[in-house]
Formats: structure tokens, C-alpha cells, sequence
């Protein structure tokens, strides 16, 4: 690159500074919201920092309403599903976690067909899949409730686990088919001719080399399952099957809804996701350019 | 779990009984757990969404397990209805509004992380997938903090630095209620867009940067002749990804507005959300009206495949 | 959909309240429940149901712990475990209907006033009549909980709370503007324009408009019925044509938002959060909404104004409207017998006899109660005072009429989508988007509609 000139350095800096500001800014308001009572809030609508700082809205969620602080002593409607805290946050990671393990199994063997297998229909079968990326989830949600209750499905993790895996198995097969490709074909071979089968040559030499493919698939895979609000909303009405962003999404409509418990659990339900993909970022960065435009 | 397993225990299986399978049985085999969900969780789901728009259904109809032939009733009464309509409306206005925002955004923030020689530039190339992680629903309640007309995070900032003197209301007036929640969409899907532009502009090697420099060509016209042609066709790609995607908006919504103030910010999803899932629970409609917008998203999605993936490498 | 003309379903719920009214002894029986367990524990309350259950559960919108305590009480009472489903208000409707739609058990549910008689519609809800001890509770149910629990003659469920609308008012802002509550709707503007124009705040009033089923609608309602409107007619036609109270009412309503007098975020405040918005100490007038508001604002853990808000009634004769919010039991029930007495858990008496869940409700969150001898008892005569003067909220009691008499069209399964429209026009209209004529005209195109769906 050119270099820039000492006005260009400074402009360009203030634009940093600028994007880095646009990208913060409701990581702060998050934060600070968090750190406060509603009373504090209230009582100074236009300072930017609180005048006085509490713990009490994460206190209140950590032990599932039993500790309520000095904020919420008095406090007679606490949103019971503030309470489902942990519940939810390991309904979650079930979730996630199993979406993203049956969606790596299962898109892996479709994934090396696609990229090793080619025949005419595996290349419409990659066809198929880039079209049902596009599928937005809503026009899914009614069909599904409709089907699901007749498989006796809604009201379990199961059933959440099932949509979410079928949801993401196209954009799984997308990612993947291009990183099997770039795998040599000549260690496969030379598995054969030791005597191994096609498939233990993929189990054994192929599926290890593809582990930074598998990585970024997996990990995005697990972003979007711990996102997910829509399948879990309309398949589960019973508490013990709500994800953490059901649990959010429940709060929206609570009339007696605590501003600063919201931004709380908020903070929460993001930092697992943000800690991920921060570790993991050269995976995501992969994976999603692989997902756009084939590797 | 168990299918892994399963598939362990069949390849030795498979080898002793006959060698092995033929690659073409191989492949079969191999696709069989995508066959099964896909179908389950999508192909008969789409097919199904179809057969439900043309029928009556509603509660005592799922009770019974009967659906009555409808017809084309749910469309004429969606395109008898002005809030669908409206709705429509709201959704292209607000694609068009995050889409074109994002290309641009994304091509100068790429550009910017881009400068090795600025520090800054580093720090937010660190930033950059950051919205990436935040839940859709997390989000729009974070936003919706933001946007509070009472004691909004917003106002407070420009209370604080003297730039108002009156708290504005961001969401709640009809006016900008729309253009206020493409902000928070922008803002998480962002990332995408521009690392994209970031991973094609690396594709693009510094010779003929410098060659026009050399001739006495400007920073814009390096950009307009060089480096935007050269993108060109990973833009498109962002242009079609994320136009089908905005077309679908849906948490935002329900976490910051609601549709309201009014209906002015209903947009499709919502629409065939509250249609089919609130009373009087109208299933038949909502499967029209959600059929309609699979539509539209299948027609980009056919342009993708047919232009755009295979194209770009 | 038995219920036929609108008309007739009217008559017989009157008729039925004034024989009703005629038991005399209805007062005296009501106290019954403060007369202690000695006496109370001998009723039909106190005996197990003859089949056996191995769980029960209700499904039911968020109110704090209330519902884990009670569940708790009945498996310490009856050895059956309560397994509950709990969401906010506005997507209860939603939650119970996609359960009932699954083909789930469901023991006992709850109602708003304005959902009920969809719910009936839709085959939900199992009447109440042969039930043992009804006959008792019904002597003690207020007029407002005749008028929702009682659907074409049948006892269809057991009063969750009752609230009547009032408005709230800042001591603090009315002295620094040098006004006394308001007296006429006349005044009230004034007040509010000379406010806003010394600077005593920039937003006089706080409405509560937010989207939902009684939180905006019923701020019209109220308000039209204080200046002498109605929404339908005893034969159900609409009462919203040119020169109606309703429509005057929005117009005049509009013209505060128009001049600036009403908060913005008015648009989006429901019960509570209009109470937490209003704590922020920067408007004089709270709009006219449920009464248990004042313990929020007046909570000094919660409101920075603690204290220094007050309660205040409609102008000219007073005239306000009220609610009862109903539990009842489902026909997705598992066991009728069980599911009954689950249902006097939370609507009812508990097993010692008490109406234990009314009177937490009454003493710990300021709700009113459906049962007479819980509304005369000190839960509500002392337990209030905290928050607001209980002398003068029951005052405006006696004026309340139930809002089924002001918007028949509740009575009516398409009163509810007809909502979802009132909502939308009525936002549209505050905002300035349209008038309150085309608000107006728009709502009477819109019942057709709504019939139809």
C-alpha cells in the first residue's frame, strides 16, 4: 500500500475512531445499563454514567431470584423466567452443542461426496443446499409447529435440536464441500492402497486433515444455534425447554419488565458467544468467506 | 451421536461382507442423514407451508385435525389487506435502506482496516466481528435501550456533549421509527459484509496502485477505476446474501418496536409472525403471507445460484 | 359459537346480576372468609377429590413468585405436585392457544376480560356449575366479576383481581406549576399548556398508550365513558360515527400529543413501565389506568418519587370503568375434580379456607380483589395504604362500571383482532398520521373484517 500523507494519517485515524466508537457503543450501553438500578436510571435521565453502581441485577439472576439485593427486596413481581437463568443457559448449550456436533457428522459425509463422489446429482444436491440457505426460518415456523406436533416433537429439546440441524445443514455442506476439495486427493489414494476402505480412508486421513474446516463450520454453526429465538420460540411454550433467547424474548412483552435486568441477562447471553468468536476468529473469518463464494 | 457411531461400525462391516461399497452406493449411503433431516426440517416443510396456505386453519381446525380447502382465500384476503400490504412496503424500504448501507460501509471500513501503516486501523480490524456474536434478540433490546426516548443511552450521549437540548425519540415517532431499527440490523450483520470486501481486497495486489500513482492519478480515481471494478463481484455476492436476509427481519423488530408506533414498522415477517401466532390465530393467512415472502427470497436465491456463486472464486 | 345475537347474550348476564343482587345475604356470607379458619375449613374446600392425580398444572401469565408460592402451598396441602407454565401478559393468549392447539393437558388457565369470551369460543373452557362450593363463591363475587366470570348463565371461572382506572398526579410539579387537580378536561389542558409554557416540565402528561389489549384501548375507553360515550349499543351496533363521544374523545386526545402537552413515550409504556416512566418525576399527570400503579411510584425502593404521588378521579360525575381478570379451568383438563381444586388455589379459597391468593395479592401488590368480603377486609382497608389513600380508590370504586357495559364488543370473539386494528389506528391517529375521524371511519370498516376472520 501507498503511504498516506501526515493529513491523510490523522483523517484516517479519526475514522478509526469513529467505526471502532460505532462498534462499542451498545457494548457500553449494555454494560452501564447493567450496573444500575432502575431507580438510578430514573432518577437522572440524561447522565451517561450511573450515580450509583449495583450488582444486584446479575445477583438476582445467578441465584435464580433467590439473592435480591437491596434493589429488588421490596420487589414483589420479579419475571419468574429471570429465574430459569441456568436452565436456559444449559438448555443452550445442549442445543448448540448438539446442533453443531450432528451438523459437522452429518455434513461432513454429504460434504466429501459433494466434493470426492462427483456425480450429476451430487452437484444438484450442492445446488439444492445454496438454494436452501435462502429458506428465512419464518416461512419454516408454521409448518413445522404443524408437523412437529404431529410427531409428537414440540415441547422438547429434541425437537429444537432436529430444526436447527436441518436448518443449518445446507450452510454446513456449503462451507465444508470447498475444504474437502483442497484436501490432495493422493493421500486418500495412497490409504487405499494400503487396503483401506474409501470411507476409513475418510474417517482416518480426510475428516483429521479438514479439522480447520470443521473448526470454522463448526463454530458457526454453534454462533447461529446459540442465536437462534424463532424455532425454540414456537416449538416449546413449557419453561424448561427455553433457551436463553426465548427467556429474553419473554421479557420484551413482561409488563412489569426491570430495564436494567433485561440489559443484565443481556450481557449474559452475549459473552459466551463473544468469547467464542474473539478465540476463534480466524475460524469464522474462514468460514464465512468459504460460506459466500466457493473456496 | 449414535449416527457417527453407526457409521463407524458399518464401514468394517461393509468391507467384510463385500470389500467394499460401490462409490456410487457409497455416496447414497453417505447421504442419507442429510436426505432424512433435510427432508424432515425442510423440503416437506416448504412443500407443506404451500399445501396450509390454501386451506383453512385454525385452532379448532388443528384440534380436529381437518383443514378445509380454502382455495385462493388467503391470498385475496392478504392482498385485501392494507397492513400486508404496508408491511411489504416496510420490508423493501427497509432492505434497500440496510442493504445499500451496508455495501458502502462495508467497502470503506474494509478499505480502512486495510492501512497496515495505521495502528488504529489494527485495533479495529480486532473489532470487526464483535457484532457478529451478539443474539439477534440481545441486540434489539440492547437498542432498544439505546433508543429509549425517556432515558435512552442515545440521548444521554448527545445531552452530555451538548448536541440536544430535547430528548429525541428515536423509535417511537412514526416518522423514523423505520429508519431507527435498520441501525441495530446494520450494525450485527455488518461484520459479514465487510469481511468479505476485506478477504477480495487482499486479492488485489499493489502494483497497479502504485503504476497510477505514479501517473498522477488521485486517491479517488485509483479507487473508482482500480479497486471498486476489482470488487465488483464480491459485492454482488453481499448484494444478494444479505438482500434475502434483511428480507426477513425479524427480532429487531419484535424487541425495539413491535411494529408500532402505529403500523410503521411492520414488515413481512412480523406480519405472518403475528398472523398465524396470535389471536385469532390465522394459520392459513400466515402460511400465505410467509409463502409470499419465500417467493420473493426464492427468486434472489435462484439469481445467486445462477450468476453469482459459481462465478466468483 | 353459541352465543347467537349480542343482544340476548346481554340480557341474560343482567338479568342474572340483579337476581344476584337480590340475595341479601350475599354481604353478610362474604365475610365468611375473615371469620378464620375455624369456621371456614368445614366447606367443600377442605375435601379431597375422590379420584387421584400424579401432577396438575396451570398455565398462567407472570406475576412475581405468586404462582411458585401457591403451587408450593398445594402440594404441601394435597401431596400433588403443580407443574406451571408461565408468560408475560401480551403473549399469553399466544402460549396457552399453541399448547391447546398441541394437543396438551392443561389443568387450569387464566383470562383477561377481553380474551375470555374467545377462549369460550374456541371450546376452552369448561363450565363451572356442578362444581361443589361454587354457589358460594358466586354469592361473594363483585358485580365486575358477575359480569366476566358468568358467559350466557354458566359460571365459566374465579376472579384473579380487579383493578378500576384513576389518574395519578406529582404533588411536587402541581405546587411548583400552582394548580390543584384538575376538575374538567378543559382545565386539565390549560393546566398543562401554562406548565409547559413556564418550563415546569416539558411533557405534562404521561398516557398509557402502549400496544395491548387494555393498555391504549383502554385509555380511550375510560375516557369516553367519563364524558357520557359508549363504543356499541345494547344491539351491538357501533357507537363511533360522526359527533360520537368515542370520536370527540380521540380528537381531543390527539390535540394533546398535537400540542405537545403528552409524552412521547407514552406510545410505548404499558401498566407498570408508565408507573416506572412516570417515577422519573418529569410529568404532573399520569393518564387514567389500572389503580395499582401507585405501588409502583410510590415504592421507595423502586421510584425516585416515592410518596409524593396521588390518586385522582375522573372529572365531572366520576364515572370510571373497571375489570376482573379471570382463572378457569380448561376442557384439556386431566382430571375435572383436581383441576377444581387447583383452580380455588388460585381463584378460590385454599384448604384452611382462606382466599389466600386475593389477599397476598391485595397486601403485597395493591391488586383489588373479585370477592366482596376480600374488597371490605383489611388486606385492602389498611394493606393499601402504603401506596394511596384506600378510602378514596373505593371511592371511585362505587362509581366503576365494568367495561363490557362501555365496549359490549368484548363479549365477542372478534374483539380481539378488532383490537389489534383499534391499536394500530389509534397510535396512527396520536401520532398525527391521520385524523380521528379517519381513525374512526377506518375502525368501522375494520369490524366488518374482523367478524369475517
Amino acid at each position: 500500500m501507498l503511504k498516506p500523507t501526515p493529513l491523510g494519517r490523522i483523517l484516517l485515524h479519526l475514522a478509526n475512531l469513529l467505526v471502532i466508537a460505532f462498534f462499542l457503543l451498545p457494548i457500553i450501553a449494555v454494560t452501564i445499563g447493567s450496573v444500575q438500578s432502575e431507580k438510578t436510571l430514573q432518577a437522572d435521565t440524561r447522565a451517561i454514567l450511573p450515580a450509583e453502581y449495583t450488582l444486584d441485577n446479575f445477583r438476582v439472576i445467578l441465584s435464580g431470584g433467590e439473592q435480591k439485593g437491596k434493589v429488588f427486596e421490596q420487589v414483589t413481581y420479579l419475571p419468574d423466567n429471570i429465574k430459569k437463568f441456568y436452565h436456559a443457559f444449559a438448555n443452550s448449550v445442549i442445543v448448540a452443542v448438539s446442533v453443531t456436533f450432528l451438523t459437522l457428522a452429518f455434513g461432513s459425509l454429504s460434504a466429501y461426496t459433494v466434493a470426492r463422489l462427483q456425480y450429476r446429482w451430487t452437484a444438484w444436491l450442492m445446488t439444492a443446499n445454496v438454494v436452501a440457505r435462502f429458506v428465512p426460518i419464518i416461512v419454516l415456523m408454521i409448518p413445522l409447529y404443524v408437523t412437529f406436533r404431529s410427531l409428537d416433537l414440540l415441547n422438547s429439546v429434541v425437537g429444537v435440536i432436529i430444526a436447527l440441524t436441518g436448518f443449518l445443514l445446507p450452510y454446513a455442506i456449503i462451507i465444508l464441500a470447498p475444504y474437502f476439495a483442497s484436501i490432495p486427493k493422493e493421500l486418500e489414494e495412497s490409504a487405499r492402497i494400503d487396503g483401506c476402505s474409501r470411507f476409513m480412508a475418510f474417517l482416518r486421513i480426510t475428516m483429521p486433515l479438514a479439522t480447520p474446516g470443521l473448526a470454522a463450520c463448526g463454530v458457526i454453526v454453534f454462533i447461529i444455534s446459540w442465536h437462534d429465538l424463532l424455532i425454540p420460540l414456537i416449538l416449546n411454550s413449557k419453561a424448561e425447554f427455553m433457551t436463553l433467547p426465548v427467556v429474553i424474548a419473554s421479557l420484551v412483552g413482561d409488563v412489569h419488565v426491570f430495564f436494567n435486568l433485561m440489559m443484565a441477562i443481556c450481557l449474559l447471553a452475549l459473552l459466551p458467544s463473544v468469547i467464542l468468536v474473539l478465540l476463534l476468529q480466524k475460524f469464522v473469518v474462514q468460514g464465512l468467506s468459504v460460506g459466500a463464494v466457493k473456496g | 451421536m449414535s449416527s457417527m457411531t453407526a457409521a463407524k461400525d458399518r464401514a468394517p462391516a461393509a468391507r467384510s461382507w463385500r470389500r467394499e461399497l460401490s462409490p456410487r452406493n457409497l455416496a447414497l449411503v453417505m447421504n442419507v442423514p442429510t436426505f432424512v433431516t433435510i427432508c424432515l426440517v425442510l423440503a416437506y416443510p416448504i412443500y407443506y407451508a404451500g399445501y396450509l396456505s390454501f386451506h383453512r386453519v385454525g385452532v379448532a381446525q388443528l384440534r380436529k385435525g381437518e383443514f378445509p380447502f380454502a382455495g385462493l382465500d388467503n391470498y385475496l384476503r392478504l392482498l385485501d389487506d392494507p397492513l400486508f400490504l404496508l408491511a411489504l412496503k416496510n420490508t423493501f424500504v427497509f432492505t434497500f435502506i440496510t442493504v445499500s448501507a451496508e455495501v458502502v460501509l462495508a467497502v470503506a471500513i474494509a478499505l480502512l482496516i486495510n492501512q497496515q501503516s495505521i495502528w488504529t486501523s489494527r485495533v479495529t480490524r480486532v473489532l470487526i466481528l464483535l457484532p457478529y456474536a451478539i443474539p439477534p434478540i440481545a441486540n434489539g433490546l440492547i437498542w432498544s435501550f439505546m433508543y429509549s426516548f425517556q432515558f435512552g443511552f442515545l440521548n444521554r450521549i448527545l445531552f452530555s456533549i451538548g448536541a440536544i437540548s430535547e430528548p429525541i425519540n428515536w423509535a417511537g415517532d412514526p416518522e423514523t421509527a423505520l429508519y431507527a431499527v435498520t441501525v441495530p440490523y446494520i450494525w450485527r450483520t455488518l461484520p459479514f459484509a465487510i469481511l468479505l470486501v476485506h478477504a477480495a481486497l487482499q486479492g488485489i495486489g499493489t502494483e497497479l496502485h502504485e503504476a497510477a500513482a505514479v501517473d498522477g492519478a488521485t486517491v479517488w480515481q485509483r479507487f473508482r477505476h482500480i479497486t471498486l471494478p476489482l470488487l465488483r463481484p464480491i459485492l454482488v455476492v453481499i448484494l444478494v446474501l444479505r438482500t434475502s436476509f434483511a428480507f426477513a427481519v425479524f427480532e429487531e423488530i419484535l424487541a425495539i418496536t413491535q411494529g408500532g408506533p402505529g403500523d410503521a414498522t411492520w414488515v413481512a415477517a412480523w406480519y405472518s409472525y403475528k398472523k398465524a401466532f396470535a389471536p385469532p390465530f390465522d394459520i392459513g393467512t400466515g402460511s400465505a403471507s410467509a409463502y409470499v415472502l419465500a417467493l420473493i427470497v426464492g427468486a434472489l436465491a435462484l439469481v445467486y445460484v445462477r450468476f453469482v456463486y459459481r462465478r466468483v472464486q | 359459537m353459541t352465543h347467537g345475537p349480542r343482544s340476548r347474550g346481554l340480557v341474560s348476564r343482567r338479568t342474572l346480576l340483579s337476581s344476584a343482587a337480590g340475595l341479601g345475604a350475599a354481604a353478610g356470607l362474604g365475610r365468611m372468609g375473615l371469620g378464620g379458619p375455624a369456621i371456614a375449613a368445614a366447606g367443600p374446600w377442605a375435601e379431597a377429590p375422590a379420584g387421584s392425580v400424579d401432577q396438575l398444572n396451570f398455565v398462567v401469565w407472570t406475576y412475581g413468585d405468586i404462582y411458585s408460592r401457591i403451587a408450593q402451598e398445594f402440594e404441601k396441602d394435597w401431596g400433588v405436585p403443580v407443574d406451571s407454565t408461565i408468560s408475560s401478559f401480551n403473549d399469553h393468549p399466544t402460549k396457552l392457544i399453541t399448547m391447546y392447539a398441541g394437543g396438551e393437558t392443561i389443568d387450569v388457565s387464566q383470562s383477561s376480560p377481553f380474551s375470555f369470551p374467545n377462549f369460550i369460543s374456541q371450546d376452552l373452557v369448561e363450565p363451572l356449575d356442578d362444581m361443589p362450593g361454587i354457589e358460594e363463591y358466586v354469592k361473594d363475587f363483585t358485580p365486575f366479576t358477575k359480569q366476566v366470570a358468568i358467559y350466557d348463565g354458566k359460571v365459566m371461572g374465579l376472579p384473579y383481581f380487579s383493578a378500576i382506572w384513576v389518574w395519578n398526579y406529582y404533588e411536587e410539579l402541581l405546587e411548583k406549576a400552582g394548580v390543584e387537580p384538575f376538575k374538567t378536561y378543559d382545565e386539565l389542558l390549560e393546566q398543562c399548556r401554562k406548565a409547559k409554557k413556564d418550563g415546569v416540565c416539558d411533557y405534562p402528561i404521561l398516557w398509557v398508550a402502549g400496544v395491548g389489549l387494555e393498555q391504549l384501548p383502554g385509555t380511550w375507553y375510560s375516557m369516553t365513558w367519563n364524558r357520557g360515550g359508549t363504543f356499541f349499543d345494547k344491539d351491538g351496533n357501533h357507537q363511533l360515527g360522526a359527533g360520537s363521544v368515542a370520536r370527540e374523545t380521540l380528537a381531543w386526545w390527539a390535540k394533546t400529543f398535537e400540542e405537545g402537552l403528552s409524552d412521547p413515550e407514552s406510545l410505548k409504556v404499558q401498566f407498570t413501565t408508565s408507573a416506572k416512566a412516570f417515577s422519573a418525576g418529569k410529568n404532573m399527570y399520569r393518564g387514567p389506568n389500572h389503580h395499582y400503579g401507585l405501588n409502583v411510584v410510590n415504592d421507595p425502593s423502586q421510584s425516585p418519587i416515592a410518596g409524593k404521588v396521588k390518586v385522582h378521579g375522573f372529572p365531572g360525575d366520576g364515572r370510571t370503568i373497571g375489570v376482573t381478570h379471570v382463572y378457569f379451568l380448561t376442557t384439556a383438563n386431566r382430571d375435572k375434580e383436581w383441576a377444581w381444586k387447583l383452580l380455588q388455589y388460585l381463584g378460590g379459597r385454599t384448604k384452611d379456607g382462606e382466599y389466600t391468593q386475593a389477599r397476598n395479592l391485595a397486601k403485597d401488590a395493591m391488586l383489588g380483589s373479585g370477592y366482596k368480603s376480600v374488597m371490605e377486609s383489611d388486606v385492602v382497608t389498611e394493606g393499601w395504604k402504603p401506596w394511596g389513600d384506600p378510602q378514596k380508590i373505593l371511592e371511585m370504586w362505587d362509581k366503576a362500571t365494568y367495561l363490557g357495559e362501555v365496549v359490549p364488543s368484548l363479549y365477542e370473539p372478534w374483539h380481539f383482532p378488532w383490537t389489534d386494528q383499534l391499536n394500530i389506528e389509534v397510535q396512527k391517529c396520536l401520532t398525527g398520521q391521520i385524523s380521528a375521524d379517519e381513525a374512526c371511519d377506518n375502525l368501522i370498516k375494520g369490524i366488518d373484517v374482523a367478524k369475517r376472520s
